[in-house]
């Protein structure tokens, strides 16, 4: 069928929402959806970089338990990591998985309930707040819960069952299982860590950053490392074998729970990292484009962490186990670490989710700028020195015990993310192409 | 008709206009362009994207309307969203890197 030229107009008219085109692919919710997740979990990572500055004597002491070192972990954890990684889900599924998300109001009911529960459990916790705390973890019990159904009814529309979408699925179901086990944690003894505590919080940390995280980045990575790298072709295979992998390591972390020690999840978890790291290599070594931005320097330094952190749970397993010091360089590597991995893509999704809605309409219509232009390079570069850094430094302090080496390595990653968030800023501002 | 046809040759030459922003490169040096065809002012342009999963799908689809909807003689455009054969980096018209 050939349309008139009247056809394409009525199409111009309408924009690119819904039925504009006769495309495959669902539509992207509003930008205000990913932008408010965006904006709050960039106040958070503020936050939590500065928590690090401010428990650095917690930290150098290796009192991981210690309340205020639980509060700046959840800053991180739920208000950086979480957030953002829901925030980009609802831009990411309609377009990689060609559904829509099931329930935009219920992803915005969510946000609030975290918006509002971060603050309240962290600045509970941190201030000894006892009716906060537990004010803050049901509203984020409740938002977790809210964005675990969207996420699963969404999921369950999708016409395609790749490794996306199994490593999504494992994320949500790690999602569910992660915060039972924290709420377990939280009534648990009357504090914050009940009777039997490590082994609980042993399980709960490796389903929220081993299950959910990392099968996010699974999922997420296999479809836009491609892209951004333009690494079309390179073999696929080492996503597929590590969701499998970090799924597995997953399930089996019921041993622990069971008495049966720690090998099978450690050799699992292990595994699926490696196998997440090669398909990253491989994406990397296969890239057309030979110069790496800021963004996928930031990501593949993430992953370099990734393999430390990996490195420092062996040891913590072969070794002392109950090294309170190790165990804090293991968990504050594997947060930071994978805070980093988010902090990278922002440098990516941010903008172009900028010129997506302010530039896209102009295509062909008038010059547009390209999406690298929305940031300066130089300043990105800045922003991946200070936050590497950052996140070397604070391992490198709790190991040698040194709240000053924290307390620098603080500062560097407030340093990194602020101008991040500023430049990111700035790129919303800009008007002109 | 031909990629000889003047009509297509600055449809071509208009698709230039429309850029993948991630890349930086307009769709016609991508190689995302597979075919351009004319009959009786109707154009056809066939088309892809760097991969299915692209969130570019609409913005780029609109693009291509755009930057055909003024040109001379055009009488109507179709605009066809094809994924076989599969774009791989090869496409790319020139040095890249």
């Amino acid at each position: 069928m050939v349309r008139s030229v009247g056809a394409p107009a009525q199409l111009l008219a309408g924009g690119f929402g819904p039925g504009a085109h006769t495309g495959a692919r669902a539509d992207a919710p509003p930008a205000v959806l990913p932008g408010e997740h965006f904006a709050f979990a960039a106040c958070c990572l503020l936050l939590g970089a500065a928590g690090l500055v401010w428990t650095a004597p917690e930290l150098a002491a290796g009192a991981f338990p210690s309340p205020r070192v639980v509060a700046v972990t959840h800053l991180w954890t739920l208000g950086w990591i979480t957030t953002s990684i829901l925030g980009a889900l609802y831009q990411f599924l309609p377009v990689a998985l060609g559904v829509p998300i099931r329930s935009e109001r219920g992803a915005h009911a969510s946000f609030a309930l975290l918006a509002l529960g971060v603050p309240a459990f962290a600045g509970g916790l941190a201030f000894a707040l006892r009716p906060l705390v537990h004010a803050g973890a049901s509203a984020v019990a409740l938002a977790l819960a809210i964005a675990s159904v969207n996420l699963s009814l969404t999921l369950s529309r999708a016409p395609t069952r790749d490794v996306t979408w199994w490593a999504l699925a494992g994320a949500a179901l790690s999602l569910v299982l992660t915060l039972s086990l924290g709420l377990i944690l939280a009534v648990a003894g009357g504090g914050v860590l009940g009777p039997g505590p490590l082994t609980l919080l042993g399980v709960h940390v490796h389903l929220a950053l081993g299950g959910f995280v990392l099968l996010v980045v699974v999922g997420v990575a296999s479809h836009l490392l491609p892209m951004f790298l333009l690494s079309h072709g390179a073999p696929a295979w080492p996503a597929r074998v590590s969701a499998g992998l970090l799924g597995g390591g997953c399930a089996s972390l019921a041993l622990p729970l069971l008495g049966a020690g720690w090998w099978a999840p450690a050799a699992l978890l292990t595994a699926g990292v490696a196998a997440l790291v090669l398909q990253a290599a491989l994406y990397y070594r296969h890239r057309v484009r030979r110069p790496i931005d800021a963004g996928m320097q930031i990501a593949r330094a993430a992953l370099v962490g990734l393999l430390l952190t990996a490195a420092l749970g062996w040891t913590v397993l072969l070794g002392d186990a109950t090294d309170p010091r190790l165990l804090t360089a293991y968990g504050l590597c594997a947060v930071t670490s994978l805070g980093l991995f988010v902090a990278g893509h922002y440098y990516k999704i941010v903008p172009f989710l900028i010129w997506f809605h302010r530039w896209g309409p102009q295509l062909g219509k008038a010059a547009v700028p390209r999406v690298a232009d929305l940031t300066d390079p130089r300043l990105a570069r800045v922003a991946f020195a200070l936050l590497a850094a950052g996140v070397a430094l604070s391992v490198v302090g709790v190991l040698g015990g040194s709240p000053w080496a924290l307390r620098v390595a603080g500062a560097a990653l407030l340093a990194g993310a602020g101008l991040e968030v500023a430049q990111l800023a700035l790129a919303l501002r800009r008007r002109n192409a | 008709m031909t990629e000889e046809d003047p009509i297509v040759q600055r449809a071509f030459e208009a698709l230039r206009q429309v850029i993948d922003p991630e890349i930086g490169l307009d769709i016609v040096t991508l190689g995302l362009v597979y075919d351009v065809t004319v009959e009786d002012g109707a154009l056809a342009v066939t088309y892809t994207l760097t991969t299915p999963g692209c969130p570019m799908e609409r913005v780029i689809t609109g693009g291509i309307l755009h930057a055909l909807a003024g040109l001379d003689g055009v009488t109507g455009i179709t605009p066809n969203l094809v994924f076989e054969p599969r774009w791989t980096p090869g496409f790319i018209q020139g040095d890249v890197r």
